[in-house]
This record gives structure tokens, sequence and C-alpha cells, in this order.
């Protein structure tokens, strides 16, 4: 008996633990992952989650599917029946065991975490102390008895009727509730029986919001035959009086009580010079744990940890009347330390594995290679102290905008990018910039406004053009009759609706505007006033000296007449000098663009001369600059280069002292060279040279396509190096950036596969899809500041460094795979050849460094995102995808290692890697939705789906030629 | 047998380590080292690194040239105000009763942007009795800055009222922009002996 039911055991495990359990069940995971990502658009991320990932049955329709509980469910049996009973325990497999018992643990973690973990939030003002923290969408109904409460029930659990098992000395009886209400007016005739504010308001069904935070529970309810209401955060909760004791009704969110209080005693927030977005932010409490007290500060990726409870710096608000609200998430999480055990695990079962099997199969050059990403690793990492040197002329001269410190050349291209014209107009951009600083009158006429929208240029009234340039004057009539259309626009956009191109075209040229009105009247305070007969006031600064004087001699006037006919040439000058001291002064009010003048406010950072005159930020360091500033004004007015160049060597003396001149000069040589439009044109050449090469088996061009490949990934290597030494900060913080570093990561992968069999091909390929890549990377043009600063959350270096940079190898290995991959079928389809696991090991051995990489990566964001989100797994978009790139690389894989796919269709499905990979890297983006959401990109969604479509094609048509020439059935 | 023995210790030990190096992160941070920054100024006035005073031609209503170097280990505010500027009307007395009151530690000059020195006086005689004495001490000074030479030109100051805090180097250590408020003037206070 007892043999029988071992024997049905042993049974049972070898059939859970077949292989063929996990090629079918992982790419239905995939298809899970796929659906449930793209449902989040729609239905939220709650909603996903309970549809797809957390639900044991998926239902299309009336088909019940599995849900994601069964399929990880049978993964995990799978893997653990595997692991237990049918690994063979060698050295040679050490690597697999442990990634395998890591990705147990993994899942073990995920189990204890669902059931165990609680999230809660903190929103704290300033010197408040709280013994618990609030759930994000669970709520209580509480009835207070002389402000005790003396009744909490849970929202969800309450239904119409009478409230049972209470103490209350009245009957309540539940009239109807809504888990999402809408406040609506009441019609008067319905008001009766209703109290308080239930006379004029109703509370009326909603749909559910796809974010449970954002939902407005609510109830109706009588006693006595009176009839009330109530609903989160309502500030006239209705309360009533029975004999002594007074009751008021509540709904509040659920609290969980701590066991100690914390105390909120500063809540600062830092933002990048000169503009609103928040750099850091961090609060400084107290815990307070019976005698033990203690200080601590929670920061953004900084995290808490006390008694089980970790306390995470989520977000901050701030109130109508300024009160800034610090809000902590606090998560209580019994598996918390599962996944980060689990990494560690997995990681290093994934690297032995690659080291054992890979034992004399790597070329030397692996090594160089690994040097060289290691130092390059290095060279990601926060730079040290900057130096003081000099710059050398007006376009490395300083400027604050959008963030950053720049020189006048970076700051002048992102102009001429605003207006449309980067590179549709003759004059440089610093030229354009200094005409439209210091001689607005005539840089009014310059046309440096690219429009070829027809909608457009018939809106504002223009004709076009063969250049489709226009000048600010031209513009300006048709702004101004089109403000209507602007506003309207402007306030769909404010609203979230979506809107058509002219609508976008017409905000955008509104904008470019409005940010060169502000360019223009830069230095409107210093210059000649129009018509000024009056010697002593000349300029702005003038009349605003002797403004007490000016409004006293016009009220004066004013007094004696309102005719301007019956003014004396005097008083019209008066008249006129007070009108131009109003309207100059209205327009410098708000004039913060052009951030040059250096302050001393909290930190050294850099206003507008404007912000100077009308924000209080003048002190004695100031004067200098804004009379060298002046003085060059005026040199460029007389035409007077000596001077000018005189007065800019003034003024890069006087910035050396404080900012650092090499950096800036750096950045404008930078822009000049253009290292990656180099590159780009190198890898271009370099593809088609060593193509040829291979047709005509040249060994010459061969060596010249080898050659300009280095030169293009040494200019892609100087390029970001050049980027890292500018921004102080590992390269790829941005979405543009990630491009280019994948790029540089995919250039040097194929150098180091020239030595292989068609590596002639594999590297000609590879360069031509890394040229592609390049431009695909010009055309992501979300931010015109290409080196641009990074929200709060980005803004830590050691965990930029290394999630992202792994990650992003990782993509750049993917990609190397897939042109292998690629060059291998195409090999196959020219010349039969025997399609054996040996055909195979090229693609399987850089597979295997990409699923490491691309893993690693990830687990690595997973620990980022715990510390600076309070969960390790979100089922993210972003996380999504590059899981899903795991998964695909799994699955094919252990479909080879298990023969249930052939050789040609497992490099084939190598080959579709580059899709996955793009899916992952950018179709994320374009669904907009997620704390990934950051790199939001438009008019990238054509280019991706013709990518796909035209792989899927290529793919397709390459395995029809090998099938077609027999080779396929040495699979 | 032994591979499987080793191979199960190795993963034990490296299961041990990774459990301790985890730990530490959900340990309590020490009390005794954390260390937390505190809010050096009051809002609206804003530190300085110190700097010497500028040059400037300081003269007072009788074109008397004034030296700030005679305030020298005193505290000295320079207050920059006019009589057609109200919040700087508001607080003229205020500052000169402070001035008063911490006159062995405290000193106030007074630059005046009014174009003509008559306005100026007909202000100054329509303070109350205890102001006008006030002002007669020398530790309040009253400049005269009719063509802004000072104000705009050195100090860069285009909107009343703004006033600069100098430490008894004689350095500026800090400016405040508009009046000058309880809050500061409790901050003043607190570094006075």
């Amino acid at each position: 008996m007892i043999s029988k039911i071992s024997n049905g055991f042993l049974s049972l495990i070898k059939r859970a633990a077949a292989p063929a359990v996990t090629f079918y069940v992982l790419p239905y995971l995939i298809l899970l992952l796929i659906a449930g990502t793209m449902a989040q658009k729609w239905i939220g991320l709650h909603g996903a989650l309970e549809m797809y990932f957390y639900s044991w049955i998926l239902w299309l329709g009336p088909l019940p599917l599995p849900g994601g509980l069964i399929t990880m469910g049978a993964l995990f049996i799978n893997l653990l029946a595997r692991f237990i009973g049918y690994s063979i325990w060698s050295f040679s497999r050490i690597g697999i065991h442990l990634a395998h018992f890591g990705v147990l643990l993994l899942l073990i973690g995920g189990i204890v975490s669902s059931l165990t973990r609680i999230d809660m939030v903190i929103p704290a003002t300033e010197g408040e102390t709280f013994g618990s923290a609030n759930s994000y969408d669970q709520s209580v109904f509480t009835v207070f008895e002389n402000d005790q409460p003396v009744l909490v029930a849970d929202f969800v659990s309450l239904a119409s009727g009478n409230l049972t098992n209470t103490e209350l000395p009245f009957t309540l009886n539940i009239l109807e509730t809504c888990l999402n209400c809408r406040i609506e007016l009441r019609p008067p005739q319905t008001a009766e029986d209703w109290q308080g504010p239930a006379t004029k308001m109703m509370l009326v069904p909603d749909i559910r919001n796809i974010d449970p935070e954002m939902e407005l529970p609510g109830l109706s309810f009588e006693i006595q035959e009176q009839k009330y209401l109530t609903f989160l955060g309502f500030p006239k909760p209705p309360k009533i009086t029975l004999g002594d004791n007074s009751y008021r009704f509540e709904i509040r969110r659920k609290a969980h009580p701590l066991p100690f209080e914390i105390k909120l005693n500063d809540f600062e927030k830092t933002v990048y010079p000169g503009s609103w977005q928040p750099k850091s932010y961090h609060s400084d409490i107290e815990i307070i744990d019976g005698d033990l007290r203690f200080p601590a500060r929670i920061s953004m990726n900084d995290p808490l940890t006390y008694k089980g409870y970790t306390f995470y710096q989520s977000s901050f608000q701030v109130k109508n009347d300024g009160t800034e609200i610090s809000v902590l998430a606090v998560v209580h999480n019994t598996g918390r330390l599962f996944p980060y055990i689990a990494s560690l695990i997995i990681a290093l079962g994934l690297i032995l594995h690659i080291i054992i099997r890979s034992r004399g199969k790597f070329e030397p050059q692996t090594l160089k290679v690994t040097a060289l990403f290691l130092t390059f690793l290095l060279t990601a990492l926060p730079g040290s102290a900057q130096a003081i040197e000099t710059g050398t002329d007006f376009a490395s001269l300083p400027v604050l905008h959008d963030g950053r410190i720049k020189p006048l050349d970076s700051f002048a291209r992102v102009n001429l990018d605003i207006f449309g014209s980067q590179g549709f107009v003759n004059d440089s951009a610093n030229q354009i910039l200094a005409h439209t600083l210091f001689d607005p009158a005539s840089a009014i006429e310059q046309p440096i406004f690219r429009i070829k929208n027809p909608d457009i240029l018939r809106a504002l009234g223009l004709a076009g053009n063969p250049a489709d340039l226009h000048s600010f004057a031209e513009l300006h009539p048709g702004l101004q009759h089109s403000e209507d259309r602007f506003k309207a626009a402007l306030e769909k956009q404010e609203t979230g609706q979506d809107l058509d191109q002219f609508e976008q075209d017409l905000i955008g040229i509104h904008s470019a505007g409005l940010y060169y009105l502000q360019l223009l009247r830069s230095f409107s305070f210093t210059l000649p006033l129009e018509g000024s007969n009056d010697k002593a006031l000349t300029r702005y600064t003038d009349l605003q000296q002797n403004s007490a004087r000016l409004r006293e001699q016009l009220n004066i006037i004013r007094s004696r007449t309102d005719d301007p006919e019956e003014l004396s040439d005097t008083e019209r000058e008066i008249a006129r000098q007070n009108y131009q001291l109003a309207t100059i002064g209205r327009s410098g009010q708000n004039n913060i663009l052009f951030k040059v003048i250096p302050v001393q406010a909290d930190q050294l950072q850099l206003v507008s001369p404007w912000q100077v005159i009308t924000g209080g930020f003048g002190t004695p360091d100031t004067a200098r600059f804004m009379s060298l500033w002046t003085d060059l004004t005026l040199a460029y007015q007389a035409d007077n280069q000596p001077a000018w160049d005189q007065i800019v060597h003034e003024l890069q003396t006087a910035y050396n002292t404080d900012y650092n001149g090499t950096a800036l000069t750096g950045e404008y040589y930078y822009n000049q060279i253009q290292p990656f439009k180099i590159a780009l044109g190198l890898a271009l050449l370099a593809g088609g040279l060593l193509l040829i090469a291979a047709i005509q088996n040249s060994a010459l061009l061969t060596r010249a396509g080898y050659g300009l490949a280095l030169l293009s990934v040494i200019f892609q290597g100087l390029g970001i190096l050049a980027r890292v030494l500018l921004l102080m900060r590992p390269p790829v913080g941005t979405l543009y950036e990630s491009v280019l570093f994948v790029a540089f990561i995919l250039g040097t992968g194929l150098l180091l596969c020239r030595n292989m069999a068609s590596g002639r091909a594999i590297v000609s390929g590879g360069f031509l899809t890394l040229a592609l890549l390049l431009l695909f990377g010009q055309s992501l043009n979300q931010s015109r500041d290409h080196l641009q600063m990074l929200d709060a959350v980005l803004n830590t270096n050691f965990w930029l460094a290394t999630h992202v940079l792994v990650v992003t190898m990782g993509y750049g290995w993917c990609f190397l795979t897939a042109v292998i991959a690629h060059i291998q079928l195409i090999g196959a389809a020219r010349l039969p050849q025997p399609l054996n696991r040996d055909w195979t090991r090229p693609v399987h051995l850089h597979a295997l460094i990409a699923l490491l990489l691309v893993t690693i990566g990830t687990i690595l964001g997973g620990i980022w995102a715990d510390m600076s989100w309070g969960r390790f797994w979100g089922w993210d978009p972003k996380e999504n995808g590059a899981l899903l790139i795991v998964l695909w690389l799994l699955w094919l894989l252990h479909a080879r290692l298990s023969r249930h796919v052939s050789a040609l269709y497992y490099v084939a499905g190598m080959a579709f890697l580059s899709v996955i990979v793009m899916l992952s890297w950018f179709g994320v983006n374009l669904l907009s939705v997620g704390l990934h959401s950051y790199g939001f990109t438009s008019g990238v969604a054509a280019i991706l789906f013709g990518f796909i479509f035209v792989q899927t094609v290529i793919i397709a048509l390459l395995l029809i030629l090998i099938h077609k020439n027999g080779a396929a059935e040495n699979a | 047998m032994r591979k499987n023995l080793l191979l199960v210790l190795s993963t034990t030990v490296i299961l041990i380590i990774a459990a301790l190096l985890v730990s530490n992160l959900s340990s309590p941070p020490d009390p005794l080292t954390t260390e937390l920054e505190t809010a050096d100024y009051p809002k609206a006035m804003t530190g300085l690194n110190p700097v010497l005073l500028p040059k400037a031609d300081w003269q007072d209503f009788d074109g008397h040239v004034f030296d700030p170097a005679r305030f020298k280990g005193k505290y000295v505010l320079i207050n920059f105000w006019a009589t057609w500027c109200p919040p700087c009307v508001t607080e003229f007395p205020e500052l000169v009763s402070f001035t008063a009151k911490h006159h062995q530690d405290f000193a106030l000059i007074l630059v005046s942007n009014d174009v003509t020195a008559d306005k100026a006086r007909d202000f100054f005689n329509k303070q109350a009795d205890d102001i006008q004495k006030y002002m007669r001490l020398p530790e309040v000074i009253q400049i005269h800055d009719p063509k802004g030479a000072i104000t705009r030109d050195v100090f860069q100051t285009y909107r009343l009222p703004e006033s600069y805090l100098l430490d008894p180097n004689g350095q500026m250590i800090a400016k405040i922009t508009g009046s000058v408020s309880p809050a500061q003037f409790d901050y003043i206070e607190t570094l006075l002996p």
C-alpha cells in the first residue's frame, strides 16, 4: 500500500517535472504578460492585477483560462519537482541549480508577500505625530460617541439594511452604499426627511476608478426616520445628539496601528536651480518607541526600516495655503527579504553557469572587452570635484536652463529647436540668439520660425514660402488673432483630452512665440528708450530710479486734464515715460528665461537680469555682471567687435570663479563635433564596406570596414564619456541615452565577433543595425535638450549606475544575439548546411550572456523599486517588458535543452529577440502608464510597428528559403 | 556524495552570508550617529558668503561722509528705504527702536532713496518723540542716496525695502528682501551677545 502511494507520488513528481510543462506554460505566461500589460491602459494597474496576474481564472467572455496564479503556480511546481527529483548534482551544473533555487525562493517570497503584505500611507505635515498609518484603498465606517469610536466597520462589508451586533442605543439602517460615489445636487422635492447638507446633495454610484485611491466611498443611512449621508473626507460629517451623548458618522481610510509613533519634524524639498522640477526631497522624522526616541531621515531611494515597517519618501503635496505635506508610504511585508536573497543567488548561479560552460570558448578579446566594460562602469560613477578653468568665447558663457547650467551654445540650439528651424537657417544658433537678445528691434524681422502645417499658416494669416520660414514680426498679428483657439487647445490639453495635429501645432507655435518674447525682452531694462528726449532718463532703470517723482508728476497732470491734446510737450514726455515705466516693467515681471546673473540665494544659482530688478536678487556681486551684460548689449548695438571681445573675455573671467569653464567649453565642442552623428556615418560606411567586402571577398575592404567600425565605436565611446563628464552621472538616465548606450554595447560586442564564422557578415549587418539604432535615437526628441536633468527618482547615481546600465547592456547584447541569429539564418538560406546543436552554439553563448545581463538588470530594478516605491515587483509595464525578454530567452533556452524546438527554430526565435527587445524598450512607453512612464515619446509607434513588420517578414522569408532548400530537414 | 555535500554546504554558506548582508538593510539607524540639518535662516532672509562691505560714497543729509568701519565690533543692519515706500515707512520706527534696545552691540544705517532731503526730514519730524530721540543715537546713521548710486549701482537693490546684515567684522552675512519680519528680528537677537 505504502509502495503504491509512494510510486503514485513519484509518478506525480515525474509528470510535474516534465520539460513539456515548461515548454507550454512559459509562452502562455508570455501571452498573459503581454495581455495584462496592454490592458493597463484601459483598466488600470489594479484592474490588470486583479484580472490577469493575481487571478486563478482569466475569463475571456464565457471561456475560462488559467489566470496568473495558476500559471505561475504550475511553473513553480514544475521547477520544484524538477529541482528536487531530477537535478543532476554535478559541479558543472552548480550554476543552473543555484539559479533555479533562486527562482524558487523568489516565487516563495512572492507568495509570502502576497499573503502578509500591507501597504499604507501617512500624509504628514510638520509637527504632527502618528501612531497609525492609513490604508490606500480600504475604508471604514466609524461611529463616534462623544468623540470616541464605538463602531468601526469595514466599508466593503456594509450592506443595505439594519446594522446588527452593534452597541449603539439606536437602530442604524444603511440605505445605500457606493464604493465610488458622485456628488450631485438633490432635487428639492426629494429633500424631505434628509438632514444637514444631505438636503442639498446626494450620492450617486459612479463607475469604478481604475485607481482605487481616487475613489470616493460613501453611504446614506437612516436613524429614527431621519436620513443622512456621509462620504470619505466629508468636511461636515453628520452629527446627532441623543440625551447626553453626541454621535458623529464618518468614513475614513482604514488605519493600521503602528507599534511605535513617528513624528515629522521637518520636510525639505530642493528643486533644480531656476526650475520647479524637484531634484530631491526628504523628511526628518523622530521615532518614539516608549522611552526610546531617535531622529532619522527618510529621502528618495533611502527608506527607513524599523520593527518590520519600512517608510519610504513617496511624494509630497502642497495645499492651497502653501502647507507642504510629506507623503510617506509605509510597507509591512514579512516576505520583504526574499527578493534580495533570491536575486543574489540567481545572479551568482547565472554567472557561474556561464563561466563553467564557456571554458575555453571565449577568445582573448573577451577579457579585453570585459576590462573595457569595467573601466566604463567606473567612468559612469559620479565624478570628483570640478576644476576651475577659463572658457574662450560667447558660446561658452553659462546660462541656467531646464534645471542645469549649460553653455549659451546649447541654449541657442534648443531655441532653434523650439522655433522648428534647427538646420534650416543660415546663421548659427549663437548669432541668432545674440541678435534676439541685444537688438530685438531688428531681430523680429529675422525669419527663424519654421511652419509647415498649411492649416496653421491659414489660422495665422500667413502666406507660405519655399523655406517655410517666418519672422516674429509676421507671426505676431496672427498669434494675437488666434489666441482664443490657442487657449481652448490649452484647456483641452490640461484636462487630459487628446489633441489633433492642428491643436498640437497651434500650441507649439504659440509657446514658441511666448518663449521668443521672453528672449526679446531679456535686456529691455537696459536698451535705449524709444523717443526719449530726456538725457537723464534714457533707460528703464533710469525711469525706475525716478518712479516716485514721475508718478507724482503724472498725478498732477491728471488732476488738471485727461485730454492728451491739452498737454504740453514736457507733459507728454512725462506721460510717455510713465507709460514706458509701466509697460516695460510689466513685461519684465515674469521674464525669467535668460538666467545668466549669478546670485547667492540658498545656493549659488543664476537668475535672469529682470529677476535681479524685480525679484530682489541683487547684491553687490550681481552689479558687476549686470554692468558687463549691459555693456555687451551696447557693444553689440554699436557693432563694436573689439569691445565685444573684451567684454566677453571679462565675463568669462568673472564666471570662472564659480562655474566650470572647462565643462562649458567642453559641451560647446561636444555640440560642434556631434560625435554620434559622426559615429552614425561611420557605422553606415563600415556596414556597407563590409557587405561589399563579403560579396567580393576583399581583404583590403574588410580591413577598411573593420577600421571604420572601430572608429565608429570609439566616437560613440567618446561621446558617451563626454556626456558622463558633462552631466556628472551615469549615461543612461533618459530614453535617448539608453539608445546611445545600447548602440555602443552592440558595436563593442560586434567587434568581438569579427573572428567568428561569418564574422564579416555579422559585423556588417550589425553595424547597419547600429546605424539604424542611432538614427532612431535622433528621432527620440522627447526633450530638446539632449543633456537633460532627471526626475528625483532617477537622481540616485548608484542604482542608476547598476540597474539601468546592466539592463541596457542586456538590451545591447540581445541585439547582438539577434544579429548573429540573422546572419546564421541568412547563411543557412544561401548554403544548405547541417542545422544541428553545434550550429546553434554561437547564438547560444551570446543568448546566455544576454539572459544574465537582462535578468540581473531586472532584479536590480526590483531592488531600486523597493528602495524608492516600497515594492520589489509591481507588474509595471516597463518591469513586464524586461520580464518578457527574460521569459522569451528562458523559453527558447529550455526548449532547446528539451528538444521541443529544432535548432532552426531556436535560432529563428533568437532572431525575433530584436522585436521582443523593441517591444520591451519602446513599446511599453507608448502605453504611457505606470511608474516608468517618464520616457514619453510621440510618433515612435509608426517606426516601432514598421520595424516589427519588417523583422517578421524577413525571418519568415528566411525560414521559407531554408525549408525550400531542404536544410531544415537536418535540424 | 562528497560533491553533493560540498554543494549543500556551499549553498548554505552563501545563504547565511546573503541573509547577514541583507539583514543590515532592516536594522534601525544608530540614533547617535544620525545627523540632521537645521534651517539656518528665517524665511526671506538669505545667507551670503561673508564678504566685506563694498566701497561706496556714504554721505548723510548734511553732506558729511560716513565710514561704516566705525561700527566694527557690532552687528550692523543697512536698510534701504524711501518715504514713498509704505512698508519702509512702517518698519522705520521698529528698526530704530530695535537699535536703541541693543545699541551696545547693534547699529543701523538707513539709506534713504528720496530725491530731495526735505521729504525725508519732514518724515523724521513726524516721528514719535521717543523715535526722534533714538534717531539721535550714534548707532543710528541716516545716509542720503538721491541718485541710487549706493542702492542700485553698488547694492543692486531695485525694490524697497531691502536690508543687509553685517557681522562684527564688517562682512555682509545675510540679505533681507522686503520688510524685516519679527522672526528676523528674533534671529538677529540670537546673534547678539
